[in-house]
C-alpha cells in the first residue's frame, strides 16, 4: 500500500492529501445524514438545515480544489486510497494470501 | 467533470459506521512484578442512528438539537422588508477588515443587500439596494468568478457560484422598485 503524492509539487500534492480526507468525511457524512433523514426522528426545519448545510460544505470544498488546482490530485489520492482498502478487505476475506505474500517474499 | 463513481473506501467506512464498532481493552503497566499503572479504555465508534437504536447518547442527542433550536437566529428584516434572492457566496473588501474570502449567504432583499452568516447570526455586510453599480472584474484579473459592488461607501468584491442569476436577481429587483415608485407617485398625483 502507498499514497503516491507528486514530490515535484509538494503543496499540491499536500493539500490534495489533506482534500481528499475531507472528502472522504464529508461523503460519509451525507450518507449518514440520509439514514438520520429517513428514520424519521429529525424535524423538517432540521432536515432542510441539515440539507443546506452539507450543500454548502460540498460547493465549498469544490471551490477550494479549482481554486488549487488539484482536482486530479485528489482523485489521484482517493483512487489510492480506494485500491488500499480494496486490498485490505481482500485479505480479510481471503487470509491464506498474507501466507503466500510473505513466502514470496522470503523468497 | 469526472463520472460519479462508487468510492470503494466510504463504503466500507460507512458499513462499519451503520454497523457500529466497540473496542475495550484493560492494561496494567508493572515494573518488577508489581503493577503501577491501570488503564481501561473503552471506545465506540458508530453513526448517530446506530448509536441511538441501542440506546446510547439519547439524551445528548436530544440536549444538542433543543440547544441549537434555541440559538437559532434569523436576519431581521424591517417593516415590509421583503427577501427576493438567497444564495451562497463570498465577500471580499480591498480595503478594510476583511481581506480574505468570507463564506456567507447573500440576500437582496427589496431594500437592501446583506451578507448573512448563519453561525454565529451575524450581518457581515449590508448596504441599501440604491446607488449602487455592479462591476465584471475583467477575466485576466480574478481568481474565481467575481462581481465588483461599488457602493456610495465603498467597493466590496463578490463571488458567487452563479453571478448571472444574481445580476438578474438584482436588476429584477431593481426594476420591481421604480416600477412601485412609478405608481405611488400615480397615486399622489
Amino acid at each position: 500500500m502507498a499514497i503516491n503524492l507528486d514530490e515535484g509539487n509538494l503543496k499540491e500534492g499536500l493539500l490534495g492529501l489533506v482534500v481528499a480526507l475531507v472528502e472522504i468525511i464529508q461523503e460519509l457524512l451525507e450518507r449518514q445524514a440520509l439514514r438520520r433523514m429517513e428514520s424519521g426522528s429529525l424535524s423538517d426545519s432540521e432536515i432542510e438545515r441539515l440539507g443546506q448545510a452539507l450543500s454548502e460544505l460540498t460547493e465549498a470544498l469544490d471551490k477550494i480544489k479549482s481554486d488549487n488546482n488539484i482536482i486530479d490530485a485528489v482523485q489521484s489520492v482517493r483512487s489510492d486510497l480506494d485500491l488500499a482498502a480494496e486490498d485490505l478487505i481482500d485479505k480479510f476475506l481471503n487470509p491464506a494470501s498474507w501466507n503466500e505474500e510473505s513466502q514470496k517474499e522470503e523468497s | 467533470m469526472n463520472p460519479e463513481r462508487e468510492s470503494c473506501l466510504v463504503e466500507v467506512l460507512d458499513r462499519l459506521l451503520n454497523k457500529g464498532a466497540v473496542l475495550n481493552a484493560d492494561l496494567i503497566i508493572s515494573v518488577a512484578g508489581i503493577p503501577l499503572i491501570g488503564v481501561t479504555l473503552k471506545a465506540m465508534i458508530a453513526g448517530m442512528e446506530t448509536m441511538l437504536e441501542y440506546g446510547i447518547m439519547e439524551d445528548w442527542d436530544k440536549s444538542s438539537r433543543e440547544l441549537y433550536a434555541s440559538q437559532e437566529t434569523h436576519l431581521t428584516l424591517f417593516p415590509g422588508e421583503q427577501i427576493l434572492y438567497k444564495a451562497f457566496g463570498y465577500l471580499r473588501e480591498d480595503e478594510g477588515l476583511i481581506q480574505c474570502w468570507v463564506p456567507g449567504i447573500w440576500n437582496i432583499t427589496s431594500q437592501r443587500i446583506i451578507l448573512w452568516v448563519k453561525t454565529p447570526g451575524k450581518v457581515l455586510f449590508e448596504t441599501p439596494r440604491e446607488n449602487l453599480r455592479i462591476l465584471r472584474v475583467p477575466a485576466s484579473h480574478e481568481v474565481r468568478k467575481e462581481l465588483e459592488l461599488i457602493y456610495p461607501q465603498g467597493s466590496i468584491r463578490i463571488s458567487l457560484s452563479d453571478r448571472d442569476e444574481f445580476e438578474e436577481a438584482l436588476a429584477g429587483a431593481a426594476e420591481a422598485t421604480v416600477a412601485k415608485k412609478g405608481s405611488e407617485l400615480t397615486v399622489t398625483v
